[in-house]
């Protein structure tokens, strides 16, 4: 530890020229506003880290020390504001100048140079929570009882670790949204294959009896297997303008989608039963509320740690008439998060038909330039629609704010798309028929590319499933390092000094181990 | 001595380093993506756990 002899500042912030004996021990500045107090703070925090924590941070803009360092009448003059600190090691008790400027503020000069005050000197310099300002801590006293933790943080410096864990908390939600898309993508590209080769399941001897019927069609010998990587024409020597379309496969894509138009039991009951659970929240108008309390009172029970409220601050006779007082009222939300948990999986059981549309739609998109002129761009739009409502009937908030549109209409194509859809069905059926062999060549050319988005498909999603286990693996890895440090019991352990002061009891220690 | 930040960064990068931890080069770029002034965008975080640009090992 250090202690400060004496202070000498020039031509630093609003001071032109102080002398302070402060001896080694402790000492009050005061005096009226504007006179300087805060300068004092700002030196002692320069001279041992090179920065004024008042001038960074969030809401200081441009503001730097070498601008707005020096004295107002020397601002284009850094050279001239400096900070001499006389300091002494307590350990050995050797004592020395520290000498710092603001033009060179990543340097300072020791006088004489001793070892041991240097290494007194560094060990401030890593903790920068030692020097606060007259704001930072009004604004730990003002804070709502609920962010006090955040002030703690922030008045020991720490609130880049609260960053951090944000950051890789929101990069993990964000790998794994990642791979519920590319796991969904999947899905769409066996439908679509499937669909292709009229098959309800893709086993390998039937994907090959299908495949070697068309290879036969073009006198081509049988392959033994077909693999992701198989070339499904290998051996063929002529090419076909129309290989890329498949007459019989293109309306069992169309069809696929305006069947799933037409409804079914299944369908039905899952939007159903999505309004009859939406009409028993509408039924309580306090449940959302209730909802989000959930969370705050569980918190609350956490962080109880003596006879005050974590989440309103006013005193309990002790501390069990609390907890259970936390417990009850945690016990009363539960109905309203067993109509959350019913919700959501109303909503998750719309989300597969929609998810199924999706699928078709993609399908169906190739073929829509065979249709009316408007199609292409319909299908698009609703298919782009269907992805966001998707998304929204992930959380409870977007499942009430697409409230207005669980009807039967939900898990419908729009009249007018559903019409085009029917007409392209009627051309592609008036197309004439494909011969036999340009049948076979165009089937498998359409299964050839089927094949190789599956395959990509899955390379994806194993690459995102390695990406989200990654991201898990961080963050639960940082958690770890923050609770191995006894960061939270630090914290819990300022918070209640912080009340003991405050009722004059007392300071007891932290429990955590 | 070390800060206390220092100290939770420094434990964090020793458990990504472990066994079933992250592989080294994906912990080294991680380490100076956190160690800049401004703080990555998660989609940048994303990409640097991806398995998909050849540091798996």
């Amino acid at each position: 530890m250090i202690q400060v002899e004496e202070i000498r500042i020039e031509e630093f912030r609003g001071i032109r020229d102080l002398s302070l004996q402060l001896g080694c021990e402790n000492f009050v500045v005061w005096g009226p506003n504007g006179s300087g107090k805060s300068g004092v703070v700002d030196a002692m925090d320069f001279a041992l880290t090179g920065d004024i924590a008042r001038l960074s941070g969030p809401g200081t803009g441009s503001i730097s020390v070498l601008k707005h360092g020096p004295h107002v009448l020397h601002r284009d003059d850094p050279a001239a504001a400096k900070v001499s600190l006389s300091v002494r090691d307590t350990v050995t008790g050797d004592s020395a100048v520290l000498t710092r400027c603001v033009k060179t503020a990543s340097k300072y000069t020791l006088s004489p140079e001793l070892e041991s005050v240097r290494a007194a000197i560094e060990r401030a310099r890593e903790h920068p929570e030692l020097t606060l300002s007259r704001r930072e801590i009004i604004k730990y006293i003002v804070a709502e009882p609920t962010k006090r933790a955040d002030q703690v943080q922030a008045l020991l410096k720490l609130d880049r670790l609260t960053d951090i864990r944000s950051l890789l908390k929101s990069a993990q939600s964000k790998a794994a949204s990642a791979g519920k898309t590319t796991t969904s993508e999947v899905a769409s590209a066996v439908d679509a294959l499937e669909r292709h080769l009229d098959l309800s399941a893709l086993s390998v001897a039937e994907v090959a009896s299908a495949v070697n019927k068309r290879r036969e069609v073009l006198g081509l010998d049988p392959l033994q297997s077909v693999a992701d990587d198989t070339e499904l024409l290998t051996g063929d020597k002529q090419q076909s303008d129309e290989s890329a379309f498949n007459k019989a496969s293109a309306i069992r894509d169309v069809q696929a989608l305006v069947d799933w138009s037409a409804g079914t039991p299944e369908k039905a009951a899952a939007v159903s039963e999505l309004a009859l659970v939406l009409n028993e929240l509408d039924r309580d108008p306090h449940s959302m509320g209730i909802i989000q309390q959930h969370g705050l009172i569980e918190s609350g029970l956490e962080l109880l740690v003596d006879d005050l409220c974590p989440l309103c601050d006013l005193p309990w006779p002790n501390q069990d008439a609390l907890r259970l007082h936390l417990q009850e009222k945690l016990e009363r939300t539960q109905a309203a998060m067993q109509l959350k948990g019913r919700i959501l999986e109303a909503a998750a059981v719309v989300q597969r038909e929609l998810r199924q549309a999706q699928t078709f739609a993609q399908s169906a998109g190739p073929h829509a330039a065979h249709g009316p002129t408007e199609l292409k761009d319909e299908l698009r739009t609703w298919a782009a629609d269907l992805a966001t409502l998707t998304t929204q009937l992930s959380t409870l908030d977007g499942v009430v704010d697409q409230r207005g549109r669980i009807t039967d209409q939900l898990l419908a194509v729009p009249d007018k798309l559903l019409g085009d859809l029917k007409e392209l069905l009627r051309i592609l059926g008036d197309r004439p028929d494909q011969s036999a062999s340009v049948d076979a060549r165009s089937f498998l050319t359409v299964a050839q590319d089927r094949i190789t988005r599956l395959r990509l498909a899955r390379a994806a999603d194993k690459t995102a499933g390695a990406t989200t286990a990654n991201a898990r693996k961080t963050y639960q890895c940082y958690c770890d390092a923050v609770d191995g440090e006894r960061l939270q019991c630090l914290l819990q352990d300022a918070e209640r000094r912080r009340r003991a002061f405050l009722q004059g009891q007392p300071r007891s220690e932290c429990r955590k181990a | 001595v070390t800060s206390i930040e220092d100290r939770v960064l420094e434990s964090f990068y020793m458990r990504l380093a472990e066994p079933d931890g992250l592989p080294v080069k994906m912990t080294e770029r991680l380490k100076g993506m956190l160690a800049a002034d401004k703080l990555p965008k998660p989609e940048q975080v994303v990409t640097t756990l991806s398995a998909a640009d050849g540091v798996l090992g």
